[in-house]
This record gives structure tokens, sequence and C-alpha cells, in this order.
């Protein structure tokens, strides 16, 4: 146990000394082995995670929906989005900050990953917002927090993560995460509507638009709801399971750009390359935080946490209370995925011992990783807006993602109370 | 490059174009991985007829695409990294730090290599086999040690020039090569 | 005093976990006096498909094998998932570990372990979801998910379309209806909930198919006891977990086969007489297949082996 908590030290150690988190749960993993148990066994097992983190063909899933959400983001059906979004909701006031939502919702429903939404997004929605006199606080914080849908709305990396490492059913996780995806756009709306409320000056008011414009341009977002219905379609259809549903869905993403004239063989390239790049990095965070876990399971910490439950003769309730707690507490420091690999073998057993549904520990876990997204200090959306305004003070960002923070935590607090709220379309669909 | 680091003339273009065909490896493995799972899909769902071996070929493809990525992902130091104090810092804190941080990747791909060819030397010794296709696994796993190498090559070169250009006071440019 | 480690997969209640492998713990730890204990690990040591190496590298001291899950790697003791052999797997795996003993572990066919013992679970039957299957007519074309990407050519031989996913998609893909079934025991129509969306089962004499299992020692490891603390271990092992396991299967195969018996639509139907003698016929090419790759390892009685197997089995059943 102690063992474990100081191997935990060190990774943040080496984390916050800007050593990559993979190459840092790497080398901790490796050398707590090491001292423990010596060179031979730490090597042996480093190696072998390697090799079978890669040899698995469920993994697949992971870089296939980066892929379909690169050449979606390439192929400017975001714009389109934002702009349907904006005619629907502009006349209110914070009309802008609604549409960011709404077209972050929708794109999640074509995009795996949270920081590949709150990038897309971040490009177009925060400039015209900032054009119109929104402050800087509220347009960055949208952004940030609407991006977080991308792994709660189907499809989604980190649920596909959570399925392979806990045996659960990934079409059931998709399914569960639909209802809390759309209680997050509310909480968001309801967020923007009580900002703009408070401080009218936040945001300016409204626009008019024709009806005529607004038909024009819903009419343009077929492309993204064609993309989605293939994709969930055919997993609830019977078509094809979760992972091959990314590839077709890939496919047919690529095949919506070239259509519309827009895949050069350039343009092609450039969305395989980061579609690699993306999925090595996820790779490497894979392998370290999977060999950071061996070191964990050699370390007995798995007794001392469940002792520690043990002892303390704590209701399931709080249990879950207390993961919660733990969890949004490290999201303040830790990346999302490997948030999720480190604690999730650590949990699991204990929650579903207790008698918990595997699916709705999973909505659960998604849902307060999520929140670690734009919890300072270390909020990958919030680094994705630095990359984008530069110009704005860290301290504007946090203030203005606090709002939506509080919704999360609401919202949070309503599904680990309600399991039926996850659990109603799976229940429906599979069981 | 900027100097120096990649050594003379020749080797810095060899490094150049190698990293060139190592992303040229990783996006045709997506793009072949994608091909194959709608292949698979479609003869089955339509022809009854599903791609034989198609999962293998992808686990082949998905070991090729991450594999290669990590090299240079590595050389371009394309990393989750938390630059969380980075304001704090200063340039020279922060090209200390990121050198740091390239010398112990490279220290750990370092140390994965070896143990990647013993188990590829293994998987030949006890004869073991991909399922459908009967690919030897040792060279799979051969691949796979080749490019925990050149990744942990790839760590050290970038250490070496981040080192480089931190002692002669120089800026580094985004990405450089 | 020696502390083994046992990397465990298994997961809580598991027959084999329950009724073999904790039952060898404490019989270890107590004919030796506690010289020798053994260590369950809170989670797995790696990969399951991985738990050999993990063996080999001494990474966890024993672990438990899916032998399938490494092809190629153990061709000799593959004559233990033949077709038509398992009518009582705790006989087979008694049988096996006999024919293990006598002609296979004297050709270090699992370099750098020790087999502590080999088993089988039930036979692999065919369970669909829309209509029992009375007839091999009624199989064409189905596609069937494939329990090993080794089964492939029977399945193929057989008529059907074999799919190779993972065992972790077999509800979604049977609940969704992306395959039309699958070759799968008995017991695991209750252990995946598989009966819920695949409720009809034949059963076929002997079975189709069954993974052999293993639980093995790091070799080193080994070594380290002393020739009376490994009398111990091997006497708490080999022939006698064997029957155990095997028989702890079983005991679950009628368990499920009730469960579905009682299902609203479904239960389990036996192969006709006809449905056997064309099965048998179409799949006696993987016998003969297994003695030809036997041959060529030099193994020269090969082709009398699956026999012997057969016959061993039968006696230990009466
Ligand atoms: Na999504
Ligand atoms: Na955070």
């Amino acid at each position: 146990m102690t063992v474990a908590l100081l191997g935990f030290l060190a990774a943040f150690v080496l984390i916050f000394a800007r050593v990559p988190v993979a190459v840092a749960l790497m080398s901790v993993g490796t050398a707590g082995i090491w001292l423990t148990y010596g060179a031979k066994m730490a090597l042996a097992s480093m190696a072998l995670v390697v090799k079978e983190t890669t040899l698995a063909y469920t993994l697949t899933v992971i870089p296939l929906f980066i892929l379909m959400g690169a050449a979606v983001a390439r192929g400017g059906l975001a714009e389109e989005l934002y702009d349907a979004a904006r005619a629907l909701v502009g006349r209110f006031r914070g009309g802008l900050a609604f549409a960011t939502i709404l077209s972050c919702g929708g794109f999640a429903a074509v995009s795996g990953s949270s920081v590949a939404t709150a990038v897309t997004l971040s490009r177009i929605a925060v400039p015209e917002m900032r054009r119109r006199g929104y402050s800087d606080g509220l347009a960055t914080g949208a952004v940030a927090a609407g991006g977080t849908l991308g792994i709660l709305i189907p499809p989604s990396v980190i649920m596909v993560v959570y399925g392979i490492t806990t045996e659960t059913p990934i079409g059931e996780l998709f399914a569960a995460g639909m209802i809390p995806g759309l209680l997050g756009i509310a909480g968001y709306c309801l967020a923007i509507a009580w900002i703009v409320w408070r401080r009218p000056q936040s945001a300016p008011a409204g626009e008019r638009v024709a009806f005529a414009e607004v038909r024009a341009a819903l009419g343009r977002v077929w492309a993204v709801l064609l993309l989605f219905a293939v994709v969930i379609g055919g997993i609830y259809g019977g078509l094809f399971t979760p992972t091959e549903a990314a590839g077709v869905g890939a496919a047919c993403s690529l095949v919506i750009v070239a259509l519309r004239g827009d895949l050069t063989l350039r343009v092609l390239w450039e969305i395989l390359v980061s579609t690699a790049e993306v999925t090595a990095a996820i790779f490497a965070i894979l392998i370290g935080a999977t060999v950071f876990a061996e070191f964990l399971n050699f370390s007995g910490a798995h007794e001392g946490v469940l002792a520690v439950v043990r002892d303390a003769g704590l209701a399931p309730w709080a249990v879950i209370a207390a993961i919660l707690a733990i969890y949004l507490v490290m999201g303040c420091v830790l990346e999302s995925l490997s948030m999720m690999l480190l604690t999730v073998p650590l949990f699991f057993p204990i929650v579903t011992g207790l008698g918990f549904d595997p699916v709705w520990f999973g909505i659960v876990v998604v849902m307060a990783v999520e929140i670690g997204l734009i919890t300072p200090p270390l909020g990958m959306n919030l680094f994705v807006m630095r990359t984008v305004v530069r110009d704005v003070p860290l301290w504007t960002l946090y203030r203005g993602v606090a709002p939506f923070v509080a919704a999360d935590v609401l919202r949070l607090i309503l599904l680990a109370a309600i399991p039926g709220i996850s659990l109603f379309l799976p229940e429906l669909l599979f069981r | 490059m900027t100097s120096g680091s990649g050594g003379p003339g020749p080797a810095r273009r060899l490094w150049s174009r190698l990293l060139r065909a190592v992303e040229a490896v990783s996006a045709v493995s997506i793009l072949v991985m994608m091909g194959l799972m709608t292949a698979d899909v479609i003869g089955r769902e339509g022809l009854n007829r599903p791609l034989p071996g198609a999962s293998e070929l992808i686990e082949f493809c998905l070991v090729a695409a991450v594999f290669t990525g990590l090299v240079f992902v590595s050389w371009r130091e394309r990393h989750i990294t938390a630059d969380l104090f980075d304001a704090l810092l200063g340039r020279r804190g922060r090209l200390a730090l990121r050198a740091f941080g390239c010398a112990i990747g490279a220290g750990i791909f370092g140390l994965a290599a070896p143990q990647m060819l013993r188990l590829a030397r293994r998987a030949a010794d006890f004869g073991d086999v991909s399922a459908t296709f009967g690919v030897p696994m040792g060279w799979p796993l051969g691949v796979m040690t080749a490019l925990c190498a050149v990744c942990a090559l790839a760590f050290v070169l970038r250490a070496v020039l981040l080192a480089a250009v931190l002692l002669r006071g120089e800026d580094l440019e985004e990405g450089a090569e | 005093e020696t502390v083994l480690r046992y990397s465990n997969w298994l997961p809580a209640g598991h027959s084999v976990l329950e009724g073999a492998i904790k039952p060898f713990i404490a019989e270890v730890a107590e004919k030796t006096e506690g010289r020798v204990t053994i260590e369950t690990l809170p989670k797995v040591v790696g990969t399951v498909p991985g738990q050999y190496d993990v063996a080999v590298d001494g990474l966890a001291d024993i672990t438990f094998l899916v032998l399938g899950y490494t092809p190629g790697r153990f061709p000799l003791t593959e004559v233990a998932e033949l077709p038509f052999s398992n009518f009582d797997p705790s006989a087979l795996s008694i049988a096996l570990w006999r024919l293990f003993e006598a002609e296979i572990e004297p050709r270090d066919e699992f370099k750098g372990v020790k087999v502590l013992t080999l088993a089988v679970t039930t036979p692999s039957q065919i369970a669909t979801r829309t209509q029992p299957i009375e007839s091999l007519d009624q199989l064409q074309g189905l596609k069937m998910r494939n329990p090993v990407a080794s089964f492939t050519a029977a399945s193929e031989a057989l008529g059907t379309v074999p799919i190779n996913k993972p065992v972790s998609e077999m509800y979604e893909l049977a609940s969704s209806g992306v395959v039309d079934g699958t070759f799968t025991p008995l017991d695991t129509m209750k252990s995946f909930r598989l009966m819920e969306v695949m409720p009809y089962m034949t059963k076929v004499e002997g079975g189709l198919f069954q993974p052999a299992l293993g639980l093995v020692m790091n070799r080193d490891a080994w070594g380290s006891l002393s020739p009376e603390d490994q009398a111990v271990v091997m006497a708490a092992a080999g022939e006698k977990m064997a029957g155990i396991i095997g028989a702890g299967y079983a005991a679950n195969d009628v368990a499920a086969e009730a469960e579905m018996n009682a299902l609203e639509t479904g239960g389990v139907i036996e192969a006709s007489p006809e449905m056997m003698a064309a099965l048998r016929e179409r799949l006696a090419f993987v016998e003969k297949a297994w003695i030809e790759k036997a041959e060529g390892l030099g193994v020269a009685n090969a082709a009398e082996l699956p026999g012997r197997l057969r016959d061993e089995t039968a006696a230990l059943s009466k």
C-alpha cells in the first residue's frame, strides 16, 4: 500500500515535470516492480504489456473512431452544424453560446473524443463569439464544457476502453450514455441561461433569423445525421458490432467528405497522419497505464483499498460517493484516459461486488472523468482552449468554466442517485 | 533539424527519410484497417461471406500503425503532456524539462526493445503462429522490437537537439525536423 | 518457506477456482506443513491470452491457461480438442493427463513450465437464435461465432459461415443478430447469459470441440521446491485436479440444461442418428489432420493416440 502511494507520488512528480504522461507511468510502473521484485520481473512484465496491449483486435475501435472524427472535422461538417444551431437558437440572448453547446452535442454524436470535439468547435465558435462581444469566459467555457459531450454521447473512445477493461458490453454502454448526454446539453444550456441572467453584459442580445434561413441551415446537417444513423443504427439494428461500427463509420465519413468534393489526396493524407498521431499518443498512455496497473497489482494496493472500505463499514451508497469524490479530486490533476485506466481496475470489483450495475458504473465513471476534463488546474479541454486563444488569462478560463462544472456535478449526483436514467435505454434495447 | 544533433548531412537526410517512411506506413495501415473492417461487414451482411482472417490482418495493421506512430509522435513531442507550469518556467526551464522528458522516454523504450526481442525470439523458438494464416509470430514481434528501438532513437535525438538548443541559447521553432 | 504467486483471471464463484484451485492451494499448504504456500494475486498478471508467457517469465509462479489462446505452441496436446470424444469431461480430463504423462511430457511441449494438470471443459454444442437445428441442412449458410480460430475449417465443413469475434462480444453479437448462433458448451449459455439471446441448442453426442486447459508453474519455481514438496504438489494436482475440473464443468452443464429447458421458447434437443452420421462424416478430416501434424512432429504412434484417449475415457466413465 505504501509502495503504491509512493508510486502515485512519483508519477505525479514526473508528470508535473513535463515528462509525457505515458512515459511517466511506464517508467514509474517498471521502476516500482524493479524495486520490489527485481529487474527481471520488471522488464519482462513491461515487455509483455507492450505486446499484449497492441495485438488486440477490439482496440482497433480507437483509431477508427478517431479517424471518423478527423474526417468529419476536416470535411467542414462542424461549421454546418454550428450554422444550423445558430439559426435555431441565435435569437436568444447568449444564442451563440447555446448554439455552441448544441453543435458540440451534434459533433459528439459522430466523434469519439472529447478533445477532438473541443478543438474542432473552438476554432469555429470562439472567434465568432468574441467578435460579437461575448465575454471571454463564457465563450471558452461553453466550448470546453460542450467538448466533454464527446465522450458521453456515443460513440465514445473512453467508453470503449472501459468496456474492454471490464468486459462490459460496449453497445449497452453506448445506449446508456444517450440520455445522460442529452441531460448534459440541457444542463449546460441552463448554466448559460444562468450566466446571462446574472451578468447580461457577458453576452449580447440575439438577432432574429428568417425562417427560410433556419430551414436552409437545418437542411445542410444531413451528413452528420446520416453518419450518426449509420453508426448507431447499425449497432442496434444488428448489422455490426461497435468495433465494426468504427470502421464503417470512418469509411462513410470519408465517402461523405469525398462526395462533397473536399477530399483531395493531400487532405486524405493529413487526416490519416493526424489520426495516426492521436492513436499513437493514446496507445502510449494505454501501455503506460497498464504497466502502472501491473505495478499496483503486485504492490497489494487493491487489498489495501478493499480493507479500508471494509473497515470503514461504509454503506454501499457511501462507497459510491467516496469513489466519485476521489474521481473529482483526481480529475484536477490527471488526464482522463489514464485516470480511468488506473482507477477502474481498483474500483470495479468493489462496486460490482456491492451489487451495482457495471453499465451504470461505467456511465458514472465516464461522467466523473469528463468533469476532470474541465476542472482546473489540469483539464485537457482547458489546455485546448489555451492553444486556440492564447491571449485569454488562465484565471478567466477557470472562472468561465465554473458554472458548467457546477451543472456537471449536479448531473453526476442525479445519475449516481437514479441508475434508471442511464439504464433505461440499455434495458429497452438489450435486456 | 535545426543544427548539429542529427550529425552530418547524410545521417540527417537518412533520418528524415526514415521518418517519412514511418509516417507513410502508419497512415496506410489505418486506411487498410478501415477498408478491411468495412469489407468484412459488407461481405458478411451482403454476401454471407465475411473476409477470411480479417480480424487477424486488422490486428497486424494496428500494431504497425501504433508502433510507427510512436516513432514520430516521440520525435515531434506530440505525447500527451501536462504543460501546467509552463508559464512559470521561462524558456530555458521549459527546454530543460522537455529534454529531460525525452531522455526518460529514451531510457524506457531503450529498455523495452531488448525485452521485445526476447519475446520475438521465444515466439520463434516455441513455434507460435497466428490463428488464421499461421504467420510465425516471431515476425510481427520482430517488427515491434525494431520500432521500439527506433522510438528510443527518436527520443535520444530529440533530447540531444533540445539540449543543443538550450546550450546555444537559440530558439526552437515548433515541430522542427 | 516458499511463497508462490498464482495469477488468477477466473471470476469469483467459477467452478474451476472454487472447486479445484482453492482446494489445491489449501491442500499444498496443509500437506507441506506451511513450507509451500500459494498466494492469489488480486488481479490477473498480464492478459488472459498472455498467461503462458507470464508463467515462463516468472511474473507469476502459477497460471491457468486456455491452450488455444497461443496457437501453434501445444500441437500435440490439441489431441484433447478432437470432436466426438467428450462423453464425460471428468473422465476425458483424467485420460488426457495420463496420455500427457506417457506421450507428451517427454517431448517437452510446454517449454519453460512444469505442467501441474490438464483438463477439458464440456463439449461445444450448436446454439442458435431463432430455431432448433434438427438436421445439417438447417445449418447451411448460418453465421456462427467460432469458438477458436482453429475451428474455422470445421465450421466451414459444416456449411456455416465462421465469424471470428472475441468471446466478450458474444452476447452483443447474438442479441443484435450479427450472428445466427455459436458453437458453445452448455454452461456458457448460463454464465454469459447467452440463453436469453440464443434459446435453442442441439446436443451433439461427444461434442464438436472442447478447449484444453492447463495449470502450469514456472520451471525455476518448480525446481526450487524439494522433491518431497514436489510430490505433495503433484498429488494435489495432476490426475486428481483434472478429474475435479472436468466434473465441475459437467455439473454446470446439468444446471444450465435444466434452466434452458425451463425457457418458454427454446430448449435443448439431441442430434438425431442421421444428423450424427452426417456430422461424423463431415468432420472426419479433423482427426486425420491432427494425426498428420503429430506424425510430422515425429510422433510415430500418432495414429493410435486419439483412439487410446477415447478408450481410456470410456473405461474411466463406466
Ligand atoms: Na461521441
Ligand atoms: Na481536470
